[in-house]
């Protein structure tokens, strides 16, 4: 599988989490650093478990653990911004899940632990700065904020218009209108690593030639 | 109202919320990926579904109870996905070991019943409460797949060379199915179902 179509992979298994959750930066900085964090985690214990043998045990294993680690970080949230933590509620554990799915999907064992943690961070790394730009797109057209996870409370910068007096951009800040806009994105992406790649492979056939 | 008719009236109340109104999919974005790309066949997914029920429902039964009798009395409410996921992968394995002849399990398959369970644990004010929401969330995940299955065959007569890519009109269709049951739940059927306009 190409790069491009790795990453559009980690969009599409990241979907529940970019989805249902509200459209605020900040909250999508929590989950992503979550998301990378599991990643990580993730990744080392595959090989953890197939250096040990425990290939029987390993879903289980894997599920338990992780799971664990989402429950320790859901603690930390609570102690440094409890609002963070009673909205995001269960959402918190989607990320989790995405990570075990992509996991799974790319798992292979062939050219050791570093290699594969590099590739797997390099793409949550470019993942993380497309749902960032999503949610903050929506953050800004949708409340007319930019938000920030802050010590015991959220940090809103209040942007000079209000879209509620037209709701014009209240729309992107709701499940349907982040769908949407979702849908609009992809096919920009595409749109765009498409001419990059031809962009890419230019220069070869006019050597060829 | 009677106490009995008052609770037949919640549990309806619980099945129309999570089956439409605020379906697993839609709302929760439970297995939304998943409905996008869903490959398998007729009976493999109606197995699937089953095995899905079964598990999802048990655990959070046998979860839902173990909480209440481990968990809240210590005050350790917050650790009960943990507990939730070591009972979900006991009940996970007899499932597999049962009825699970002739499907393989993916990780996919895994989560979904799972984050049910998480749900339902969530949301549940009684043991009978979580496991409805739990078996409606499966439920309203496996009709979102049967519906994106027939949208997806009849977009496949229409695809257009350089045009917008099936995943995308597929999260497009998913908007507009979204707004038109979302209208529902915002204009009468909440007032029909508790009892009429005050």
């Amino acid at each position: 599988m190409t790069d491009r179509k790795t990453i559009y992979f980690y969009i599409a298994a990241n979907l529940a989490m970019l989805i249902p959750v509200p459209g605020r930066l900040a909250y999508a900085i929590i989950l992503l650093l979550l998301f990378n964090i599991q990643m990580l985690a993730s990744t080392m214990l595959f090989h953890a478990i197939h250096r040990m043998n425990l290939a029987n045990m390993r879903n289980a294993l894997l599920a338990l653990t992780i799971i664990a680690l989402g429950v320790f970080y859901k603690q930390l949230v609570i102690i440094f911004c409890p609002v963070a933590a009673l909205t995001l509620s269960y959402c918190i554990f989607l990320p989790t899940l995405a990570s075990v799915i992509i996991e799974f999907f790319f798992l292979s064992y062939e050219h050791g632990v570093k290699t594969h943690l590099m590739s797997n961070m390099k793409k949550s790394f470019f993942m993380s700065i497309f749902a960032l730009l999503f949610f903050l797109v929506r953050d800004i057209i949708g409340y007319a904020t930019i938000t920030f996870p802050g010590w015991k409370t959220l940090v809103v910068i209040h942007l000079p218009y209000n879209p509620q007096s037209t709701s014009l951009g209240v729309f992107f800040a709701t499940v349907p209108g982040s769908l949407c806009f979702m849908s609009v994105l992809l096919a920009a992406y595409i749109f765009v690593a498409k001419k990059i790649s031809i962009l890419v492979n230019a220069p070869l056939h006019e050597e060829e030639i | 109202m009677r106490p009995f008719t008052r609770r037949k009236s919640d549990m309806l109340s619980i099945v129309i919320y999570y089956l439409l109104s605020a379906s697993a999919v839609l709302f929760y974005g439970i297995g939304l990926n998943k409905t996008l790309s869903h490959s398998n066949s007729f009976s493999t997914a109606f197995l699937t579904c089953v095995k899905s029920l079964f598990s999802a429902c048990s655990s959070t039964a046998v979860a839902y109870l173990l909480m209440n009798w481990l968990l809240v009395p210590v005050g350790l409410t917050e650790i009960y996905p943990f507990f939730a996921t070591l009972i979900f992968i006991l009940f996970s394995t007899f499932t597999e070991i049962f009825i699970g002849i002739g499907v393989r399990q993916s990780p996919v398959d895994f989560s979904i019943p799972l984050l049910s369970v998480f749900l339902a644990l969530n949301e549940g004010y009684s043991i009978g409460s979580a496991v409805l929401i739990a078996s409606m969330c499966i439920i309203s995940f496996y009709t979102m797949v049967l519906m994106f299955h027939s949208v997806k065959q009849r977009g496949s007569f229409y695809t257009v060379e350089g045009g917008l890519k099936t995943y995308c009109v597929l999260l497009l269709c998913l908007a507009f199915i979204m707004i038109a049951i979302c209208g529902f739940n915002i204009t009468w059927f909440n007032l029909y179902l508790d009892g009429g306009a005050k």
